[in-house]
């Protein structure tokens, strides 16, 4: 029994410690889980806090850095427009408003460790090359020479923003150039934090550049090693990239300008805005009275599209690369430094992008006030002898800016019209290339002249000394203009004539060419954008087939509607729109420019008729629409003028157009909030607006808002075009009889030698 | 004397105190390439030495950087050409050594090549003349471009030819 009981004590004690060893083997076991799992726990946390002070205190000395930077540079620094204003007369800003040292910027040849095709494209584009080709370096060192480095900062703002912004722009500077080479290197685009508005002038506000942000999306500045980058791709996309980059707003930043009074001691003046032509275009989407309609196109969709890459770019997606050539028409950077690639892709892209379209679209003759139009599609007898008038038809057809934009004193682009007979001999030439380079100046060309208070031509691009503009003929995006040559059919003359009209751009004109280089420098090309050959024959003419690229007849009417509506020429327009009607009666568009034309005719009890058939055909469409309460405001019908913009508004309300009559409207009805919101809906979108800087400061006034209207008041009359300016245009006109007709809306281009002319006026 | 001409005297040296210093202290500047740019070529602070312009606006920059290692110099010198056409030639003839012509500086230019260790690049805007001689007592860490010429006195050519045009 004892024995029983003992070996049942034994058996327990046995079985007990087996127990006791697994309570403990578990007891330990589950100590080291939970310790583990609460090291584990804290782990992220001990990391993240790591890593939130150490961006800390990367920020934390890179501002000292900036500090120490920015107080040496500030000892000396010329503040000419007021103190800690660093970029008047330019509008550059950076974070923390105070210089930023050049070496926070990244070098390219960084970037371009990793993103090779980039770079690669880069190097070779404008953007690289903004402020040390010889092109801007003459004009910008004649304001250096002229006026003071410090004025330099207008410029510079968006041609070197690192020497802007690092203080680099003022006598006696300590700063290193040596980042002068890159211009627009990787780091300045890709650290602009935010916009200021679409006022241009480098209207951007840059950030310290950084290539990594901290798992919080604070920005780490400085460089990091590639690992740290490859190892946080997402953080170093989020560091470099903003998804207002690939807006056109951003472009605005410096593809808008203007000479403000700081620069030119005068007053404001607009010197170029791609980014307001762009807005203006059917690309945009925003404006509801382009002649034709497009998909939505931004700058980049044009300048930067997609491509395949050849070198490796982490920055590709499925196999393409948003170009970073910007290739847009300048070919005389990449001729001058030999970057072939970039050249024959610049030439590429403004011969096949069917931007423009050339039109011979009719002719007259001296005796006879018939015009025969159009040609092709009509036929008609010519005989040796006869004067002839050929009109021809630039369409900017799809170009979301003007033909040529920006600073088209220095572009050349021109009609150049030749006639041969069948032995191939010149019968008339306009638009040829003299001798010395320089382009006959008789010819049509799309760009302009300003003048300053001698009635001189600004030659150099010393544009703080413009005053006025004599000529302007640019073509705005989605217009055409009509372009009159007249030539004699010599009296021998057998078989053929052949005419031909091409466009052809130069970058840049001869005579800033030799500003630049000196008269000794070689040619630089010129690109035929466009071109269009007729073959008449001297007796009968029979209708013949169009060319694949030509317009259908109706919109070649259509473009000949817009330019005489451009030309003034009111009674023609609307029996070029009536040709137009008659070929397409379901296009509602050839009968709201019939309305178009009424107004701008000034008879508005008949433009009622062609917009209401519009209305018809297209119920709601906000080009009539538009139009219509043009008319309704007129006929004093105040309810009805403001329904119609409203329902314009609807469909667009990025309308600076509605916008602006839409605050008329309710200001003429007494209704001052509702004028006030419109006239600042309208600012938003056009900060320029003269007549919302003269609304506001009326309505302001009469709100008790003295300082705003103030403001309004000031901005309005410095923006507004003085009086006095086209007294210097008119004085260079007289001194260049030679091209003074181009100044004139309608004029012909003619040989003087063959004495007979065709009548001017009425063509129908 | 005068009391008059005393007091104009006593007037003229304390406008002679207030000015006199200022114009000691006033440093020439090279127009081609400033002082900074020249320490980051030669790799530390220099010494600037600038001749007086001629009624042409020409010069020669002169900058200096002494090390225990050596000296190193970089000399900008400018001229205005009566006749580019012919001038020029001379200029170019003064390369002793191997001449390869550069793009893109200036109208025309050649890097000189020579066997003491130095660079060489003459050019031409317009009608003036550079030669930039740039010496450095190390290697140091200079990056060289295809050509052989480093990338600093390229960014120095183009930064001398920026400034003429």
């Amino acid at each position: 029994m004892f024995s029983k009981w003992a070996k049942t004590q034994m058996d327990w004690v046995v079985g007990n410690r087996r127990r006791l060893a697994v309570v403990r083997v578990t007891y330990v076991a589950l100590v080291c889980v939970l310790l583990a799992a609460s090291v584990f726990a804290f782990l992220p946390r001990i990391q993240a806090h790591s890593d939130q002070s150490e961006t800390q205190q990367k920020i934390t000395d890179e501002a000292a850095v900036r500090k120490e930077y920015a107080d040496k540079v500030g000892k000396t620094y010329n503040f000419a427009f007021g103190k800690g204003n660093i970029s008047t007369p330019g509008n550059a800003a950076v974070l923390g408003d105070t210089f930023l040292e050049p070496d926070a910027f990244p070098t390219a040849d960084y970037c371009g460790h990793c993103h090779k095709e980039a770079y690669h494209q880069w190097r070779q584009s404008l953007h690289s090359n903004s402020f040390r080709t010889p092109f801007y370096r003459t004009s910008v060192n004649i304001l250096i020479r002229t006026k003071g480095i410090e004025f330099s900062r207008h410029c510079d703002s968006c041609h070197n923003p690192i020497a802007v912004l690092g203080g680099g722009l003022t006598q006696s500077s300590i700063v290193d150039r040596k980042f002068d080479q890159d211009g627009l290197t990787c780091t300045t685009c890709h650290s602009v934090q935010k916009l200021q508005s679409t006022l241009g002038n480098g209207g951007y506000v840059m950030g310290v550049p950084a290539v990594l942000v901290d798992e919080n999306g604070t920005r780490i500045p400085g460089l990091v090693p590639d690992s740290e980058i490859l190892a946080h791709l997402d953080r170093h996309s989020k560091a470099v990239m903003q998804t207002f980059y690939r807006t056109p707003e951003f472009c605005s930043a410096c593809h808008k300008a203007n000479l403000p009074n700081p620069l030119n001691d005068y007053k404001w003046i607009r010197a170029f805005t791609a980014y307001d032509e762009w807005q203006n275009s059917k690309f945009s989407q925003r404006n509801p009275l382009t002649f034709y309609q497009a998909d939505f196109t931004s700058c980049q969709g044009c300048h930067m599209k997609r491509a395949s890459n050849a070198l490796p770019e982490p920055g590709a997606k499925n196999g393409t690369f948003a170009s970073h050539r910007w290739t847009a028409g300048n070919t005389a950077v990449p001729f001058y430094y030999g970057f072939d690639e970039q050249l024959e892709k610049t030439i590429e892209f403004l011969k096949t992008g069917n931007y423009l379209n050339v039109d011979l679209f009719a002719i007259r003759k001296a005796n006879d006030d018939k015009l025969i139009a159009p040609l092709g599609s009509t036929a008609f007898t010519l005989a040796p002898g006869e004067v002839v008038q050929a009109m021809a038809v630039i369409q900017n057809k799809s170009i979301g800016h003007s033909l040529i934009p920006e600073v088209r004193d220095l572009y050349e682009a021109w009609v150049e019209f030749v006639v041969t007979d069948s032995n191939g001999k010149e019968i008339y030439h306009s638009g040829f290339i003299k001798p010395d380079g320089k382009l006959d100046e008789r010819a049509h060309s799309f760009t302009n002249r300003p003048v300053n208070t001698d009635g001189v031509f600004v030659d150099n691009h010393k544009v703080w000394t413009i005053h006025s503009v004599a000529y302007d003929n640019s073509i705005q995006a989605g217009r055409s203009t009509l372009i009159r040559y007249e030539f004699r059919v010599p009296s021998d003359a057998k078989g053929t004539l052949t005419m031909t009209a091409k466009v052809n751009y130069r970058h840049l004109r001869q005579s800033y060419l030799n500003n630049v280089f000196g008269e000794d420098h070689v040619a630089y090309p010129i690109v035929e954008l466009a071109s269009r050959s007729r073959t008449l024959n001297l007796g009968e003419n029979p209708v013949s087939a169009p060319d694949p690229k030509d317009n259908a007849d109706w919109m070649r009417w259509n473009n000949l509607g817009i330019s005489y509506l451009d030309q003034l020429q009111y009674s023609d327009a609307i029996q070029a729109f009536s040709q137009v009607v008659k070929l397409r009666p379901d296009y509602a568009d050839g009968y709201t420019n019939i309305g178009l034309t009424n107004i701008e005719w000034e008879k508005y009890a008949s433009a009622r008729g062609g917009l209401e058939k519009a209305l018809e055909l297209s119920p709601n469409n906000a080009r009539a629409l538009y139009y219509l309460a043009l008319v309704e405001r007129r006929a004093g019908n105040s309810e009805a003028e403001v329904e119609d913009l409203k329902k314009v508004l609807a469909q667009y309300p990025q309308s600076r157009d509605a916008r602006r009559e839409l605050g008329i409207s309710y200001y003429q009805q007494r209704k001052p909030q509702e004028a006030m919101e419109q006239f600042e809906a309208l600012q938003a979108i056009d900060p320029d607006d003269l007549a919302a800087h003269y609304n506001l400061a009326l309505l302001y006034r009469r709100a008790g808002m003295k300082e705003k209207a103030k403001e309004q008041s000031a901005k309005f009359v410095t923006k507004k075009v003085d009086p006095g300016a086209p007294t210097y245009s008119l004085d260079f006109l007289r001194k260049h009889p030679e091209i003074s007709i181009e100044s004139s809306p309608w004029h012909v281009h003619r040989d003087a030698l063959h004495g007979e002319a065709v009548v001017a006026g009425g063509e129908h | 004397m005068s009391n008059r001409w005393f007091i104009t005297l006593i007037f003229a040296l304390i406008i002679g105190t207030f000015i006199a210093p200022l114009r000691g202290l006033a440093e020439v500047q090279c127009p081609w390439l400033n002082s900074a740019t020249a320490a980051g070529v030669l790799g530390g602070e220099v010494q600037a030495n600038v001749t007086p312009l001629t009624p042409q606006g020409d010069t020669t920059c002169d900058f200096k950087r002494t090390e225990h290692s050596g000296v190193s110099s970089l000399t900008i010198a400018v001229h205005t050409m009566a006749l580019p056409s012919k001038d020029f030639a001379t200029y170019l003839a003064r390369c002793t050594g191997t001449a390869v012509p550069l793009k893109a500086v200036g109208n025309e230019a050649i890097q000189c090549i020579q066997n003491n260790g130095g660079e060489e690049i003459i050019g031409r805007v317009r009608e003036r003349a550079f030669v930039i001689d740039l010496k450095r007592s190390t290697a140091g860490q200079r990056s060289s471009t295809a050509s052989g010429l480093s990338d600093e006195a390229r960014n120095v050519a183009e930064q001398v030819a920026g400034a003429l045009f």
